[in-house]
């Protein structure tokens, strides 16, 4: 139906391809979450991986868990509001499955767990901190990152 | 893996950018997509009629705080094209 059969030139479709990948930067310019955003849930998932070592037995970082978790709650939900304000949606899943997101979100997980797990064989309080840590810097550098990756990803794929 | 085939209809300059646009997300709304493209209402219209006679583009109206706003979005077959053309590109610059 629209296909021709002598297409364009190596050159101009060089020129198609470049004013592609300009647009597809600026979509993932407006996409990605305001730097404050970023750090905000990225500094509540650390104090969450801390606090969950550190809650045991401690009303108190349970309770610093707990609102950490909303707080990463919140930011997300305030991400897509303003996306939506700014006239863009998206869909979470269809954005972020990718491998590198599955092995990033594992290895949150995996911090998140043996937070708790480590805390709770060895008494260390160095460990939780030490997870929090590497949980914020992971989340901080995937949200300000992770959309550009994604789609290149999906682009090889 | 995408479908290699070159779209005369993609391939318009402000038609590949407003593909390039609404692929990577749900959808876009109209006055967002203007802005990024820098044009003005009427030829925005026009290209969007194009690709929606083609059925490549999905136009959602919906009343929000009082405001009509208008969404558009690729359609899984506006999707497969624009992928199928980007391929095409790749193509000809590779080969």
């Amino acid at each position: 139906m629209n296909k021709i059969d002598h297409p364009i030139t190596a050159d101009d479709a060089r020129a198609a391809l470049e004013s592609v990948a300009t647009a597809n930067n600026t979509a993932m310019n407006s996409m990605r979450p305001p730097l404050w955003l970023i750090l905000l849930c990225s500094a509540a998932l650390g104090i969450k991986t801390a606090a969950m070592g550190l809650m045991i037995n401690n009303a108190l970082w349970n309770s610093i868990q707990w609102g950490s978790y909303i707080v990463c709650c919140l930011c997300v939900a305030a991400w897509i509001v303003a996306l939506r304000t700014k006239g863009i949606t998206i869909k979470i899943i269809d954005v972020n499955i990718t491998k590198t997101a599955i092995i990033s979100a594992l290895l949150i997980c995996t911090l998140l767990v043996s937070s708790q797990v480590i805390y709770l064989q060895t008494g260390s309080l160095l460990f939780p901190f030490i997870a929090g840590t590497l949980n914020t810097l992971i989340l901080a550098y995937g949200l300000y990152f992770g959309l550009r990756w994604n789609a290149k990803e999906k682009e090889k794929n | 893996m995408p479908t290699v085939c070159f779209d005369e209809l993609i391939h318009a300059p402000n038609r590949l950018k407003i593909c390039a646009l609404l692929a990577p997300v749900t959808s876009l709304e109209f006055v967002t997509l203007c802005e990024q493209l820098g044009v003005s209402d009427s030829v925005l219209s026009k290209h969007i009629k194009s690709l929606v006679d083609a059925d490549y583009v999905v136009v959602n109206k919906k009343t929000s705080e009082g405001r009509q706003r208008t969404w558009l979005s690729l359609s899984p077959r506006g999707r497969k094209a624009f992928a199928g053309h980007v391929e095409a590109l790749k193509e000809i610059v590779g080969g």
